[in-house]
């Protein structure tokens, strides 16, 4: 054997037995085998004397060796540095780990995912549907009549669009219209939960934003009451809000329910004693809802003899703000990172 | 809407505590806002007692005090030290003992304190009327006639008007409510229904109506019947403009309105007794002796009571005379026909009229008025008379003067009442309760409703006019639900549902699952308004976005077609307050128009790094966001999905430096650049942001949701090999990669760039490239001498076609 292939062999053997144990070591290390006179480098320049047949061999052993070589290094200084805050034999374990910072879920987010998978819970299912909606399936089909309020420009945003006369386009101010567009589809039973965003045009303000979001649902089907709409609602109000809490149901009035009704629970911070949060009544109102106007189950082209159906809907941004504690809706739209980070630890 | 309790009570036969009344109401849908105390004196005297001056002596060290001795009839005479100058012994006099709250008319409320003035101890203080709610002067103290009794409370004397009001939050269906009899009537129904008991209202309509003589008749025409339905009115002559009687008076403040004189006091009065909104006309401003019910030409000027000069829409309804307009129907009046403190001869209006031409009149000129949301929302069509009745009595019994004509009542069109058949099987099929067909009609008679037919199975009712918005079964459901009260239906232990299948599961669960990367990474969610600034667009951009006709400000006025902006708002935002290092993500929409008639909106995921992105700790410097870490989360992300691009594109864009978009069959799944300098400065920011916008939908079609089968592992070892090769610096990795797969080395597995590097000892305009190949086969372990080929073969191929040199 050539006695440089064989130096090689015996280089490898030494640094495979080389053990530095500090920086220190690992540094004589380096400079013996990898440094700029080092034996690596050296036994590179002697590639001139070998004998062509053999040169192509030697280099693929030279690399080999140049990576072993490398490969020990690096793992010694791995070691070191971990060790590196050594005092005498005690690691200093009270040095902070590698940072793994992890992010956060936007807390509407998580509200609106909290609403949805208790509703999914009990069989409902997602659906969707456009921002940007016709007149017909924000306020016509739901019988809102043409003079409403709500369908004035100050509550509603409309879209430009080209063609005169036509239809009126308008950024949805509920998510009902996924209701409507649903019962449309024909297909019974329906049984869906609808979140989504909506807009009003309403001046911002720390108790009003322009967009927020929604979560509706309905279900349609033979023989469904008003008893299962609060049975429904119940069993969500609990898992939403405690135990503990007692629901109320107030008449109340929507244009595409009747009978309609409110739905108040005991106050969750003061437990029904009166505060601040339920304005010393005891109550916090919850959620709308009711059962399905006929006239809104016959413009769907549902037999309202045959078919009844409950429908309820919440926003996302107000028990978001009861229960993180958030007196300034902004605060959602403007994603201040310090404002973020806190639901890191949110489910 | 406000209710006082001792009004609602006049109209009540029986008596119902506050606390109940308060429960009754909410829970028949009259939601109790708040109920608070109505005191006529703020405090209501509390507290303040009568004291009898014994003694005043000079203030030792002071000129203007006074030390006073005042009994109060308690263990020892009061030693009060007292300011005013009026103060006499003998007198009797307010005091405020000490523990007592006094309230001032202006000013806050004050607790009396044991205090020391000038050295001199006082404990209580002598009040003048302004310190305790009782007028206004702060001439000296308030001196009470002698005969009131030391130490009895000085409520006892003045006897303050106390009452509780309710804020009623009314929805816009219930307008028969919208009064103190109305409300009445609900609450009997209540209580009929709950007491099984017949509790009726007490109607305030007024037996002792008279027609005095007819010497004042006025003219009634309607040109307009379907604006307006039915016109009563009635004159009455020789009032006397005054102040209102003090039972008037207080009924009035304590729901909060300002007396003004007998006349419009009483049109108040009415209008929150019987929800009947009525108008006064001065009489002899009526030209012509003639009322005419019509709409005046287009542009038409006329003025109202607030001195305004009004342009006319030929849709406002107006009440004329026979030369001119005297009053915007049902909305406001006019500044020379109105009731004037000269005014002898009054014209009564008592009429109905239609919701939707008050409503877009009162809009039309900002006239939001209380008569106007009344009438917006309907009105007891069959009341007008008898409301009429009530009121000429009580103008005649308080202002004085004569009923002068009989009551001209124009209703041309009687309407007919809604009449509904209510079958028992829906009302339990609606509700999910069994209800009583007696407790049902027990119910309904209390409401007004008319028992038309009965049935074993149904019932046939008449609505009452002052449910207009009654016309279907599930309108009577409901007033029967009502009053029963919602919270009588049972829960039901057990639930019944059809479940249906979820469409949208695995768009969901893949945004859940992306969003548990993307945190883990440390990126934070945000959420931000699709509705943003024009401003920030050019004008091709603006073609295709989506704009709207009203807006909120200018600064927002159109919909997003990307969030790059919106998104960089942020940035800008938490830069501000000194967050430097944001690794942010949004699942967005972005909306476009798609045609004359047509939008269409696409679900966007963007993700953008600026600053650093690891925090520096003791072990590692911070790395600072480039370019590629943002690549290698999407591409982490595509590997999430199952959606791996087969291209990757320059392309140019006038919001990025360094843009590229990944493409998979044709589809572009998203882009990434570094966002150029022109669109930062939009936003203020001075620091790289790296910006990532991917196509949801493209993205979430792919992944594997049912069924994966996987692959076996394998059972001889893999080799691997590294190479270096110098190449022109141009060369991308992109070609290394390509050749190398066209060669189509089929135990090939994986080939991975481990360095890159330019050196001047590679030559200039040259760099190296350090590049590991690992080899598999699967049935059995390599040979030295197999590998040695394919690698002979890729750098045979390098050499020859990339014009790459091998290093050795």
């Amino acid at each position: 054997m050539d006695p440089l292939l064989q130096n090689i062999e015996t280089y490898k053997k030494e640094i495979e037995s080389f053990i530095a144990g500090d920086a220190r070591s690992a540094e004589e290390f380096r400079i013996k085998y990898l440094g700029t006179k080092g034996i690596v480098k050296s036994l590179m320049g002697e590639m001139k004397n070998i004998p062509a047949d053999n040169r192509k061999e030697f280099g693929r052993l030279m690399n080999d060796l140049k990576i072993f070589a490398e490969t020990k290094y690096e793992s010694f200084r791995e070691t070191i540095s971990s060790q590196h805050q050594f005092a005498g034999d005690q690691m200093d374990f009270s040095l902070p780990g590698d940072p793994a910072t992890p992010g956060s879920r936007h807390p509407i987010t998580l509200m609106r995912n909290r609403i949805v998978s208790i509703f999914q819970r009990l069989g409902f299912s997602v659906a969707d549907g456009p921002e940007i909606e016709d007149d017909w399936h924000n306020f016509t089909a739901l019988n809102i009549s043409e003079n409403h309020p709500a369908r004035d420009m100050q509550d509603t945003f409309y879209i430009q669009h080209q063609m005169e006369g036509h239809t009126d386009w308008l950024l949805r101010t509920h998510t009902s219209n996924v209701q409507i567009r649903e019962m449309e589809k024909g297909k019974l039973p329906i049984r869906i939960i609808c979140p989504g965003r909506v807009y009003r045009n309403e001046t911002i303000s720390a108790r009003s934003h322009c967009f927020f979001h929604q979560v509706e649902g309905l279900y349609v089907d033979e023989h469904v009451s008003f008893a299962d709409l609060k049975q429904t609602l119940y069993f969500f109000a609990q898992e939403m809000y405690g135990k503990e809490i007692k629901p109320r149901f107030r008449p109340s009035y929507f244009p595409f329910t009747e009978p309609s009704a409110e739905m108040d629970i005991t106050c969750f911070i003061c437990g029904g004693k009166g505060c601040r949060i339920c304005k010393q009544t005891g109550w916090v109102e919850i959620l709308g809802c009711g059962m399905v106007h006929p006239k809104v189950l016959e413009n769907c082209g549902i037999d309202s003899n045959k078919y009844t159906g409950f429908a309820f809907g919440m926003g996302v941004e107000r028990p978001a703000m009861l229960l993180y504690g958030v007196n300034d809706i902004r605060l959602f739209s403007e994603n201040d990172v310090r404002f973020l980070k806190q639901f890191t630890s949110m489910a | 809407m406000t209710i006082s309790y001792k009004w609602l009570s006049e109209y009540l036969p029986v008596k119902i505590e506050l606390e109940r009344l308060s429960k009754i109401l909410t829970s028949i849908g009259l939601e109790v806002e708040s109920l608070e105390k109505y005191e006529e004196i703020k405090g209501g005297l509390k507290g303040l007692v009568v004291g009898e001056v014994l003694e005043v002596e000079k203030h030792p060290n002071a000129d203007k005090l006074k030390l006073t001795k005042v009994d109060i009839s308690a263990a020892e005479p009061l030693s009060i030290v007292c300011g005013a100058p009026n103060v006499a012994a003998g007198q009797k006099v307010i005091v405020a003992p000490v523990g007592v709250t006094i309230y001032p008319v202006s000013g806050e409320p004050m607790m009396i304190k044991r205090a020391k003035i000038r050295s001199v101890e006082s404990n209580g203080m002598i009040c003048a009327e302004d310190e305790v709610g009782l007028g206004n002067s702060h001439e000296g103290i308030l001196v009470l006639p002698k005969d009131l009794e030391p130490g009895s409370p000085v409520s006892e004397h003045y006897k303050p008007y106390e009452d509780w009001i309710f804020e009623i939050g009314l929805t816009p269906n219930r307008m028969d409510a919208m009064s103190h009899w109305g409300v009445a009537r609900d609450v009997c129904a209540y209580l009929s229904h709950h007491d099984k008991k017949d509790i009726k209202a007490k109607i305030p309509y007024s037996n002792g109506f008279k027609v005095d003589n007819t010497s004042l008749t006025i003219d009634v025409k309607i040109e307009n019947t379907t604006a307006c339905p039915r016109y009563s009115g009635i004159s009455i002559s020789n009032v006397t403009i005054a102040a209102s009687p003090g039972w008037l008076q207080q009924k009035l403040k304590a729901i909060g309105l300002r007396p003004i004189n007998n006349l419009v006091d009483i049109t108040n009065f009415i209008l929150h007794e019987t929800g009947q909104p009525l108008h006064a006309f001065d009489a002899d401003a009526i030209e012509g002796k003639k009322v005419i019910v019509k709409d005046l030409p287009e542009k038409t000027t006329f003025i109202t009571l607030d001195e305004k000069e009004r342009k006319l829409s030929n849709e406002d309804l107006m009440i004329c005379n026979a030369a001119e307009g005297m009053c915007i129907a049902g909305v406001f009046g006019g500044l020379r026909s109105g009731v004037t403190a000269n005014t002898r001869n009054v014209f009564l209006e008592s009429a109905c009229f239609d919701p939707v031409t008050i409503r877009k009149t009162s809009f039309r000129h900002g006239l939001r008025t209380d008569a106007a949301t009344r009438f917006e929302k309907g009105t007891d069509i069959s009341a007008t008379v008898n409301v009429l009745k009530r009121a000429a009595t009580l103008i005649r019994d308080i202002c004085g003067g004569a009923i002068t004509s009989d009551i001209t009542d124009i209703y041309p069109n009687p309407k007919e009442k809604v009449e509904i058949t209510l079958k028992y099987h829906y009302l339990k099929k609606l509700s999910g309760k069994n209800y009583h067909p007696d407790a049902v009609k027990n119910i309904l008679l209390g409401l007004g409703f008319e028992i038309k037919k009965e049935g074993i199975d149904e019932l046939r009712v008449a609505a009452p006019y002052h449910k207009p918005d009654i016309s279907l079964p599930a309108d009577i459901v409901e007033e029967v639900l009502r009053i029963d009260g919602l919270d009588n239906i049972e829960i039901p232990k057990s639930i019944t549902i059809t479940p249906s299948i979820e469409e949208n599961y695995s768009r969901e669960i893949l945004k859940e699952k992306v969003s548990g990367y993307l945190t883990g990474l440390g990126f934070n969610e945000i959420m931000t308004n699709s509705i943003t600034n024009a401003a920030h667009f050019s004008e091709e951009e603006l073609q295709s976005m989506v704009k709207m006709i009203n807006s909120l400000t200018a600064e927002l006025n159109i919909l997003r077609h990307s969030l790059f902006e919106t998104s960089l708002e942020i940035v800008a935002h938490n830069l501000n307050h000194k967050s430097n290092s944001l690794k942010l993500f949004e699942f967005g929409k972005s909306y476009s128009t798609s045609g004359p008639d047509s939008f269409s909106e696409s679900e966007k995921l963007c993700i953008l790094i600026t600053g650093n992105v690891t925090e520096s700790n003791w072990k590692h410097k911070t790395q600072p966001a480039d370019f590629f870490f943002l690549k290698g989360v999407l591409e982490g992300l595509y590997k999430l999905l199952n959606v791996i691009p087969d291209k990757i594109e320059p392309v140019t864009d006038p919001d990025f430096d360094n843009h590229i978009i990944f493409i998979k069959n044709e589809k572009i799944l998203g882009k990434l650049g570094k966002a150029n300098r022109i669109s930062l400065e939009k936003f203020d920011i001075r620091q790289p942001v790296f910006y990532s916008e991917l196509y949801w939908d493209s993205l979430s079609g792919n992944a594997n949701r049912h069924r994966k089968a996987i692959k076996e592992l394998p059972r001889f070892p893999a080799v691997q090999r590294d190479l270096a090769i110098v190449v022109k610096e141009q060369m991308k990795f992109e070609s290394v990669e390509k050749l190398v797969q066209n060669i189509g080395l089929d135990k090939l597995q994986d080939l991975h760039l481990f360095d890159i590097f330019e050196s001047e000892k590679l030559g200039p305009g040259k760099k190296s490239m350090a590049i590991s190949f690992t080899f598999l086969d699967e049935e059995k372990t390599l040979t030295d001498k197999e590998i040695d080929g394919w690698m002979n073969h890729i750098m045979s191929a390098l050499e020859k076609d990339l014009n790459a040199e091998i290093r050795k």
